[in-house]
């Protein structure tokens, strides 16, 4: 996560930009609000404060510290003040959060990069590679060791010369997505509250907690869409293979299963062929 | 399919949920539901992207279009550049974000704009892009495909697939030698050699043979309008006879003739000399043949003098000089490193784990056999170093590769099942394998072979085309022999009684070897290091070599020119004047 933004991309002269912009904004002040319910003081304004800070700045790594914020605000508030809350403002928090998290990485695909790094190497015709003998720069960084390290530490991580660069998004994300994302943010929110709702109409078993099952059930209606999608995409995409797919397959699924018989015959073979290129050596004059 | 950002957002959603669990146990379900929103929200990104990547992509149809300045092209010309129009069409749904970036193709540089298209694609909008590429080599160009990269619109997955449309174009030699060396002179003016007596004979050619009295029937644009005039009656002109040269070019396509960076290997160059005198001879009303040799069979184009010949020898020797050698290898490193570096670019769905798996545990349980590692004839390895072997983390990247690889190519080219096992275990029969891979793709490869390209093979079939050639001959002919011959003399019995029989026949035979002359180095110079000496010794068993080949054909009257140095065009094009000439007088 420490791609580097374009800071000299201009959010407002983009429509797509200027509305995620505006969204995360939003969302982030709404966020502020819906703490406030929770906590008092620094622990309500400092997640609030990371989100826009994040936001305009592009900085990758704020949705993570605004969640953190998040969490830790509500966890030193629960243990100061076991404050019950309502259902919509469990909604109004979990949207905001949401939100912000999709404005803000939405924002930085149009203003950085969408695609992490290309691991491959691209030739690099204004800089062809250096033969010969070291220059001045190499001489120093290898007397000055410390830097040299720092400077190999560097270099394993993918560099901007050396690597294929991220694509950037020049108005590529149309403005006509927002409002789908917005009721994805809303309905997932909702979602989450009813579910807790129903959950606590569901009666535990017998010998069971009912927090522990409200917890079980709500782990499980959170797991239970990837199962689904799971098994439908990969059923569809079975379907949908190629020959050569299908047939890579079966010899894998032979090959694995008859492995050890394979190999006995091959290395049988390689033997035959080994004796019979050790005879013919022999001959040679 | 999860981008780094998404690995991020999935480990603090885990992180933070815990929290929120035990949370909700002590009575506050806030931070709990905040999670399961997010997490909702998160599979239901992942479930959209699923659905593009899996199922959606697999609707992307390819179009690539090669024009020139008149229009759509089914061949290429070396040296020329083209534009390149590739329009991607999606058969139903939409890809909120894609680049789809068409591989820069074999045998051609891209020299004008981007090959890639970067944004939405709806199934209802295709979308199309050109950009510019030169040929600078005869041969083929090859566009595999096009890499397609989706993501989603947070950045949080990613995933990559081809579209593969290989499409091959041949690249014919440029025509620029035909004008230059076509015969712009007439006849030459010469006394025939002693003792041949002129035979007259009337033809179609240049040459005013004599004047004769009209008689009817004879076409009116031979008659001598002005000494029809002074004598008061129709008199004809009657012209000689051509003297149709025939002219056949035996090329040595052995994968000997192959190794080398593609372009400058000796079979193009062969292909480029060929190329030049088809141009010219049959720019001079000459036929020409062709035979291209490879190590298992013998392509063959009778003499002829049409255009369409001269199409159909071009794209032979296009198709000849694309040729990438085969040759019988246990040295695999290199051939498994391009391989899978071509693969998972052009076969990302075929070298995906989930379907073609390389278990963790198979080092250790059925490593590979002591023979495998080492090429022929190398050291034996202890037992302690093939345990270093098999739990080093590039020696089990290689075999996973390997296996990765032998799966694949057994699937592609519908092998039998034991292939992936033979593979495994066999450097010879993977190199085999990889090569073909390689070369089907026009990937270049080194190899090194001892016996490289099964050379004594190839001589046989030269010198069975030679025989054909010389069978099915009417008149005296030229045959050029294009091969490898130096270093190979005691090859040559088979080639050597064949070029007797065509000579026995009055036939001229030349031919051209791939090189240089070597120096004549006989005398030791002093104070000469290791390395030097080595040199030396090199220089002097060359110089051996190309003199005893020279020998072998010099006693049948059969010259041999470097391919390298000087014009071997315009000497083949000299030969072939010096055999009208004979073959002119011979007929008066």
């Amino acid at each position: 996560m420490s791609d580097a933004p374009n800071r000299r991309f201009d959010v407002w002269a983009d429509p797509a930009a200027r509305t995620y912009l505006t969204l995360g904004l939003v969302a982030a002040l709404a966020l502020g609000l819906a703490l406030m319910q929770h906590a008092e003081g620094i622990w309500a304004v400092v997640p609030t404060l990371v989100a826009i800070t994040g936001l305009m700045f592009r900085w990758l790594s704020a949705p993570v510290f605004m969640l953190l914020g998040v969490a830790l605000s509500l966890l030193v508030t629960q243990q100061q003040f076991h404050m019950m809350t309502s259902p919509i403002n469990d909604v109004l928090l979990a949207g905001c959060v949401v939100a912000v998290i999709l404005a803000h990485f939405r924002l930085y695909s149009i203003t950085s990069s969408i695609l992490p790094h290309d691991p491959r190497r691209t030739l690099d015709p204004s800089r062809p590679r250096h033969r010969g003998p070291p220059v001045w720069i190499e001489i120093l960084m290898v007397l000055t060791i410390v830097p040299y390290i720092v400077y190999l530490i560097r270099r394993k991580r993918p560099s901007q010369e050396t690597l294929m660069k991220p694509e950037r998004r020049d108005c590529v994300l149309a403005i006509d997505e927002w409002p789908a994302a917005v009721g994805s943010v809303a309905i997932c929110a909702v979602a989450s509250v009813v579910l807790w709702a129903v959950s606590e109409r569901i009666p535990p078993p017998r010998m069971t907690v009912p927090e522990q099952w409200r917890l079980g059930l709500m782990i499980w209606f959170a797991l239970m869409p990837v199962f689904i999608v799971a098994a439908f995409v990969g059923y569809r995409h079975a379907r949908r293979r190629s020959p050569t797919e299908a047939r890579l397959l079966l010899t894998d699924e032979l090959w694995s299963e008859t492995r050890g018989d394979q190999r006995r015959i091959v290395r049988w073979i390689n033997r035959a062929r080994l004796k019979q290129d050790n005879q013919r050596l022999e001959k040679l004059p | 399919m999860l981008s780094p950002r998404g690995w991020w957002m999935l480990l603090l959603t885990l992180v933070v949920g815990t929290i929120g669990g035990v949370m909700a146990l002590r009575g506050s379900s806030t931070l709990l539901l905040v999670c399961v929103a997010i997490s909702l929200w998160y599979t239901w990104e992942w479930a959209t992207f699923c659905y593009y990547a899996r199922i959606t992509v697999r609707g992307l149809r390819l179009q690539r279009t090669v024009i020139d300045d008149r229009g759509p092209v089914t061949t290429l010309w070396a040296g020329q550049s083209y534009h390149v129009s590739v329009r991607v069409r999606l058969e139903r749904g939409r890809l909120p974000f894609v680049i789809v970036s068409d591989r820069s193709p074999a045998g051609a540089v891209i020299t004008e704009g981007q090959p890639r298209y970067t944004g939405q694609l709806r199934a209802e909008f295709p979308v199309a892009w050109k950009y510019r590429i030169r040929c600078d080599r005869i041969g083929v160009v090859r566009f595999e495909g096009a890499r397609v990269r989706l993501a989603d619109l947070q950045g949080l997955f990613y995933f990559e697939t081809f579209v593969r449309d290989p499409v091959e174009y041949f690249a014919l030699p440029a025509l620029t030698t035909l004008h230059s060396s076509r015969r712009g002179d007439k006849r030459f003016n010469m006394l025939p050699p002693p003792g041949v007596h002129r035979f007259r004979r009337p033809g179609t050619g240049s040459e005013l043979l004599e004047l004769r009295d009209y008689r009817p029937g004879d076409p009116p644009k031979r008659i001598a309008w002005k000494i029809s005039a002074r004598k008061d009656e129709l008199i004809t002109r009657e012209f000689e006879s051509e003297v149709p040269l025939r002219c056949t070019l035996l090329l040595d396509a052995s994968s000997a003739t192959r190794i080398g960076t593609p372009g400058d290997t000796a079979l193009a160059r062969f292909c480029i000399i060929a190329a030049g005198v088809a141009q010219t001879a049959i720019g001079n009303r000459d036929l020409v043949g062709l035979a291209i040799c490879t190590d298992d069979a013998v392509t063959y184009l009778p003499p002829a003098r049409s255009s369409t010949q001269l199409i159909a020898i071009l794209g032979q020797l296009a198709r000849a000089a694309a040729l990438q050698p085969q040759v019988a290898t246990d040295d695999i490193k290199g051939l498994i490193a391009r391989a899978h570096a071509l693969t998972t670019d052009v076969y990302p769905d075929l070298m995906s784990p989930t379907i073609n798996r390389f278990p963790l545990w198979l080092p250790w349980l059925a490593p590979q056999p002591a023979y495998v590692p080492r090429p022929r004839g190398g050291v034996r390895r202890s037992p302690w170093q093939r345990l270093r072997n098999i739990n080093l983390p590039s020696a089990r990247r290689r075999y996973a590769w390997r296996k990765r690889l032998a799966a694949l190519v057994t699937a592609k080219y519908a092998l039998p099942a034991g292939t992936l096992a033979l593979m495994l275990d066999d450097n010879a029969a993977c190199a085999w394998h990889l090569q073909r891979l390689l070369a089907e793709h026009r990937v270049p490869f080194d190899v090194r072979s001892d016996n490289a390209g099964h050379d004594a093979i190839a001589i046989e079939q030269q010198a069975r085309a030679l025989t054909r050639a010389v069978s099915r001959g009417r008149d005296n002919e030229l045959f050029v022999l294009m091969g490898d011959y130096v270093g190979r003399s005691g090859r040559l019995t088979e080639l050597l009684r064949s070029v007797r029989v065509a000579r026995a026949k009055h036939h001229q035979v030349l031919v051209v070897q791939p090189g240089r002359v070597a120096d004549d180095v006989t005398k030791l110079p002093d104070g000469l290091t290791a390395a030097e000496l080595v040199t030396f010794a090199e220089k002097q068993q060359a110089t051996r070599a190309w003199q005893s080949t020279r020998r072998a054909f010099g006693r049948l009257g059969v010259p041999l020119a470097p391919a390298d140095a000087g014009d071997p065009v315009r000497l083949i094009l000299h030969r072939l004047e010096q055999l009208r000439l004979i073959q002119g007088a011979g007929r008066r």
